[in-house]
């Protein structure tokens, strides 16, 4: 590779819309699909790299979190806290629409601690709810037919009824 | 990938079926077996088929499920059926109450050998040393064991899993009951350990050196709750010395939840309370829910009241005792001919009038004893006040 140190480097991201990112290659190390693509290229990468699935919008917010936990990691011993507000902040800023496009292009660009990060967060929003809370929050229509539902509800009876059981 | 929905305004509803299979994996991955069981399968059947895929399925964590969810739920056939999804890929398990030695036989059974972590909390006598030692030498691949608050296992237990399980780096042996022997098993059977949790054991000194030559490989210990333990001089010296990090006797167990003694005796208790608790709201529920009319619910609640109370023939036999209770001088008679039925003794009776026990029969059933002369003096006390 060149002779400059990697850190200095800047890599230029395209996305759908044609904007361009600088990106600093320690950063762009966390994504690993653009990672993969600067491996793999036998020359060093000069060209704006295309990113054909992801828009702006995700770019910009993968981008902005991936620059804050770096800036977290690096700095004094109490950016723990700091950092739990600052995703807490993150996840709460979006709306499912703007959640769900984020977990799609940070799966696309396997950007692995995001990608875990978005997953919990939709876990934990559905965890201990109601199937029809579920449904309800990922937009999903119940197509099970009434047999189908009961023939379900059957084989997996897991409740005891009523009070005296042994 | 649909990106209409991306641009969609604020009205139209998300829909996330259209996420990749592997995405909707990983978010369902995130939420308990126990959640999983109960309500996200039954969302559509796409989520279904998710739900029946073996991957998920690779760690089941039947923990921390609470006590309520324990007494409503069938544990363990959840759990049962939790293995049979795994399809054998089975490599970490958390079990809490319901462990039994027919379940660890059901891991093996069902071709679980590539457990990795298994653990074991609450089941109290539900596993034993049979069932552990049956399943030790099907678990080469096992590295970490957790056995907490599970009176039935022992040396034994602990001697076979060490020669089972080689690779075995991390072990936690809480509040069983164990003591030098548990200790003498561990040292002599699992050299490869690395980290040992042994909270509230009845080890003493040699135990602890013991475990520390067999051990080499040591790096953490957890010696919590284990007062029998002097830890001082050479011996401190040394686990200073051998060990990354040591948890002397009197460290405290903010992170650590199993510390009472009698654990079990509360989880019963909890569990009892909440059982009444749940009959208490029914029988409000029942009697709420019905269209009786008041004349209806009096009728029933007499026939309640009926049910729990004595017999006819009791009350009148009880009533014929209070009666000669108020009065003393007939009580005494009573004492000395008996009651009506017994008149045919009387003529036994008298002969018996010194002191002596003297047996009478009510209704056939009820036996009173009376000691004449005490019987006179109680009558004289205070203790019959009317």
């Amino acid at each position: 590779m060149s002779g400059i140190s990697d850190t200095e480097r800047m890599i230029t991201l395209k996305t759908v819309e044609g904007t361009l990112f600088d990106v600093k290659s320690s950063i762009a190390k966390d994504l690993k699909t653009v990672q993969a693509f600067i491996d793999d290229s036998d020359d060093d990468v000069t060209s704006p790299i295309p990113l054909p699935n992801v828009f702006t919008r995700e770019l910009s917010r993968i981008l902005d979190y991936l620059n804050n936990h770096h800036r977290f990691r690096s700095g004094i011993e109490k950016a723990d806290e700091e950092m739990a507000r600052y995703d807490a902040e993150f996840a709460k800023s979006m709306s499912h629409e703007e959640l769900k496009a984020l977990i799609l292009a940070a799966n696309y660009l396997n950007v692995k601690d995001l990608l875990e990060f978005l997953n919990q967060t939709v876990a934990d929003v559905i965890q201990n709810k109601s199937v029809e809370f579920v449904r309800n929050f990922f937009g999903i229509e119940n197509d099970y037919t009434p047999e189908e539902e009961e023939k379900l509800r059957n084989e997996n009876e897991w409740a005891f009824n009523g009070v005296e059981q042994d | 990938m649909d990106y209409q929905s991306i641009n969609a305004g604020p009205e139209k509803k998300v829909n996330w079926l259209d996420l990749p299979h592997d995405l909707t994996l990983m978010i369902i991955g995130k939420l308990t077996t126990f959640e999983i069981l109960i309500s996200t399968q039954f969302v559509c059947p796409k989520w279904r088929r998710i739900c029946m895929d073996p991957l998920l399925w690779r760690t089941i964590n039947m923990c921390d499920i609470g006590i309520r969810n324990s007494v409503d739920y069938k544990l363990e056939k959840m759990c049962r059926h939790a293995i049979d999804r795994s399809c054998g890929h089975l490599i970490d398990i958390s079990i809490e109450y319901f462990g039994t030695d027919d379940l660890l036989k059901y891991i093996i059974d069902s071709g679980c050998h590539k457990l990795r972590h298994l653990r074991l909390v609450q089941c109290f006598y539900g596993i034993s040393d049979k069932g552990l030692c049956e399943i030790a030498e099907k678990l080469p691949l096992l590295e970490e064991l957790d056995i907490t608050l599970c009176s039935g296992v022992s040396s034994i237990a602990l001697e076979a899993i060490g020669r089972g399980c080689p690779l075995l780096k991390s072990f936690k042996y809480n509040n069983n009951g164990g003591d030098n022997e548990e200790a003498l098993a561990i040292a002599q059977n699992m050299s490869n350990l690395h980290h040992l949790q042994l909270v509230r054991n009845y080890l003493d000194n040699s135990g602890l050196s013991a475990i520390l030559d067999g051990c080499p490989h040591l790096e953490s210990l957890d010696l919590r709750l284990c007062h029998d333990v002097e830890l001082e001089g050479e011996l401190r010296t040394r686990c200073d010395e051998q060990l990354k990090d040591l948890r002397d006797p009197n460290a405290p167990l903010d992170d650590f939840k199993f510390c009472g003694l009698c654990f079990e005796i509360a989880y019963d208790d909890a569990v009892f309370d909440y059982l009444n608790e749940k009959r208490v709201q029914e029988r409000e529920y029942s009697e709420i829910a019905s269209d009786d009319t008041i004349y209806e619910y009096q009728k029933r609640e007499a026939e309640r009241v009926e049910k729990e109370n004595l017999d006819e023939a009791d009350w009148e036999e009880i009533y014929a005792i209070w009666e000669s209770i108020k009065n003393p001088r007939l009580w005494y008679k009573r004492l000395i001919r008996g009651s009506n039925r017994g008149k045919k003794n009387n003529a036994k009776s008298k002969k018996k009038k010194k002191r002596g026990r003297k047996e009478y029969k009510i209704n056939n059933q009820k036996r009173i004893y009376y000691e004449m002369e005490d019987a006179h003096e109680l009558l004289q006390s205070s203790v019959f006040c009317f």
